[in-house]
């Protein structure tokens, strides 16, 4: 079923297509060696040429791509399990492959585009949104299958699980609640309310509506707490994730996207993508201490270890803001070759993987002295978004 | 549907709880809240923001329905015919990254004498960048800007009021919203950036409707427009969109617009009509 293209004795960090084409050509499938360290490679899913690009990190050369359905979105590593596990939401299902072999070893159907997934804390449950059917598909790893599928959804979108993995919490990205499921029953067992039905005065009801609901529950580093951004109603709540209580509900900028902590949790900073800021929550305090110029179209937040600073991926301008956040006040930009859609920082806290869908590239940025240091060419066709074991990894 | 029924009244002479606009979304600690299901929640919306107290009672939506929201919202509906129902698509993963966005503003044309027309279609959510691009790339001074709204149905309330806070300077709007049991005035602080124009003119016709009437009503009542055309639409009340399932949404007419020293209900006059020429040049 899957192609393996795996490349080898490559040097420089650039690769011409062709090139890569002829080493692919000269290895079959079974040339492939075992890899056992898994947290030295990024995963790249490119989203209009149906792969996984893999990224040996030591050299960014790129050492493997891997075959897997039409659009892929989202990937996740399950080192318990040995897995990578792909959302392919044009073709309905996810592609779980093996690391060792870089060989797919099963495609599962499910419902109608999955996009985002989450792992579970066993590291062998995936949780996977069907954001067209609105239902959200419960996957073993042990045995590559779907065992349950929970439905009552509404466009669910990012899920997150609680710590003990016991409940699954959806963000309903066409409604104004997150959902809360009871992973072993499979069902939903409560809607937590995050802003007001929203209002409308239209004389045409509802069509051609763009409507942003909840992107993402995000919790603190200890899952004690949930922030739960509501677009259209420009607010954030705060959840307790024990209880299921809405403890807060905090005023946002215009449209905001979603939260994302910093490495401690000590903060939420979420883009406001209406005007263009970037709004910062004490996750102590719960309220907004600063409020932060931006950029347009922003797609996602990563931080440094130390959260003194935070870099903001804005794909309507090419570039990374940069904020300092000892003194919540904007540090300069970093220019990007291509457009940028999301990144994920290395667990050193030394660099930060962007994918560039325009130019098919991924950009490496040097944390410590906050400048491009590299570029990985020919990742394939538009990159959507960088995963690492170990990062702080999310999409968009 | 009665919510396609113009000028229909939203509620009748009952009375039940006051509800918040999305703009003006309560901030605080909010109470304990028990474990909630569809059924129940739609229940809630609808008795907050809608009914007048003839819809089902819970119990029976639950007997008759268990769990299956969308049956609830039907039978809600067959109770109170002012609700309604209506489908919706799931967005395309290009909109919903903004890779895709619905344009609110047409090209700003410029009319034989010079004068800019800025047509405004929609509420979309770039609405003010949209506008406010333009008005820049118009520079300044700006004696006088044409907005055409004739064919403007209306859209997402707290964007409009955006929209509003644009071209009104040096001085606070106010609207009333009353919703079943009292009023909930709202000041509107003008953007520090708000245009600088001498002359507003606002275009309306028949097919100018809701939130586009009342912007018309705000520019004239704040920012000194004048309202050139035919009489507006006449629908002078929010809807709250209330998730019922993945396909399905209920709307539930909630508040009752009202915009100091104008007349929503029946539609807004106009100051004069199109002069002939000017609705020559700038066609249907």
């Amino acid at each position: 079923m899957s192609r393996i293209k795996q490349i080898q004795n490559t040097t420089g960090l650039t690769l011409a297509a062709a090139m890569v084409g002829a080493i692919v050509g000269t290895l079959g499938a079974g040339a492939v060696a075992a890899q056992e360290d898994y947290s030295n490679y990024l995963f790249v899913p490119n989203r209009a040429s149906a792969e996984v690009t893999v990224v040996d990190r030591t050299t960014n050369q790129i050492v493997a791509r891997i075959d897997v359905g039409n659009v892929p979105h989202q990937v996740l590593v399950s080192q318990v399990a040995g897995k990578l596990v792909v959302s392919n939401t044009a073709d309905n299902t996810i592609s779980i492959v093996d690391l060792k072999s870089f060989r797919t070893e099963a495609t599962v159907s499910l419902g109608a585009e999955p996009e985002h997934m989450a792992l579970g804390p066993d590291g062998l449950t995936v949780a996977v949104g069907n954001i067209a059917a609105g239902t959200v598909s419960l996957v073993s790893l042990k045995d590559n299958r779907e065992v349950a599928r929970v439905v009552g959804l509404i466009q669910p979108h990012n899920l997150t699980f609680s710590l003990d993995g016991k409940r699954l919490y959806v963000a309903n990205l066409g409604a104004e609640h997150v959902s809360v499921v009871d992973v072993a029953s499979a069902k939903v067992i409560d809607e937590i309310l995050v802003a007001e039905p929203t209002a409308l005065a239209s004389r045409g009801g509802l069509a051609g509506r763009e409507y942003q609901g909840i992107i993402n529950v995000t919790p603190t580093p200890d899952g004690r707490l949930g922030f739960a951004v509501h677009g259209e109603g420009n607010v954030l709540a705060v959840i307790d994730l024990e209880s299921g209580e809405k403890l807060k509900s905090i005023a946002l900028g215009e449209l905001p996207w979603r939260a994302y902590g910093t490495a401690k949790g000590r903060y939420m900073l979420i883009p406001n993508n209406g005007d263009r800021t970037v709004s910062v929550v004490d996750t102590g305090r719960l309220e907004v201490v600063a409020t932060l110029p931006g950029a347009a179209d922003m797609t996602g937040v990563n931080g440094d270890l130390d959260e003194t600073a935070a870099f903001v991926i804005s794909r309507g301008e090419s570039r990374i803001v940069i904020l300092d956040l000892e003194t919540m006040t904007p540090a300069g930009s970093i220019a990007l070759p291509g457009t940028p859609e999301t990144a994920v920082a290395s667990p050193d806290g030394k660099s930060l993987y962007v994918a560039l869908s325009s130019t098919n590239q991924v950009a490496v940025i040097d944390l410590p002295s906050r400048r491009l240091s590299a570029v990985i060419d020919h990742v394939g066709n538009e990159p959507w978004g960088a995963t690492l074991v170990g990062g702080d990894n999310y999409c968009h | 549907m009665w919510a396609m029924s113009l000028g229909a009244p939203p509620w009748s002479a009952a009375t039940t709880t006051v509800t918040s606009l999305v703009v003006a979304l309560a901030v605080g600690a909010a109470p304990p809240a028990a474990a909630l299901q569809s059924v129940e929640r739609i229940w809630q919306a609808v008795m907050a923001h809608g009914s007048d107290g003839d819809a089902v009672p819970l119990q029976t939506l639950r007997t008759a329905c268990g769990e299956d929201p969308l049956c609830a919202a039907r039978r809600l509906v067959a109770a109170d015919r002012r609700l309604s129902l209506q489908r919706v698509d799931a967005p395309t993963s290009d909109t919903i990254r903004w890779v895709e966005t619905r344009p609110s503003l047409g090209p700003v044309r410029r009319l034989a004498d010079g004068r800019p027309v800025i047509a405004i279609a929609g509420f979309g959510r770039t609405v003010t960048a949209e506008l406010q691009l333009a008005l820049k790339a118009l520079g300044r001074p700006l004696p006088e800007v044409i907005l055409d709204r004739r064919g403007n149905g209306g859209g997402d309330f707290g964007r409009m009021l955006k929209v509003a806070k644009l071209f009104v300077n040096d001085m606070k709007m106010t609207l009333y919203l009353y919703d079943k049991s009292m009023k909930n005035q709202i000041k509107i602080q003008s953007e520090e950036t708000a245009a600088s124009v001498d002359r507003l003119i606002v275009l309306v016709g028949p097919e100018t409707a809701s939130s586009a009437e009342v912007l018309a009503a705000l520019l004239r009542r704040y920012g000194g427009a004048e309202l050139l055309g035919a009489r507006t639409a006449g629908k002078d009340y929010l809807s709250r969109v209330v998730a019922v399932d993945q396909g399905w949404r209920l709307l539930v007419p909630a508040e009752r617009i009202q915009v100091p020293g104008e007349t929503l209900a029946g539609g807004l006059i106009p100051d004069r009509p199109l002069p002939a020429a000017l609705a020559l040049e700038l066609g249907p």
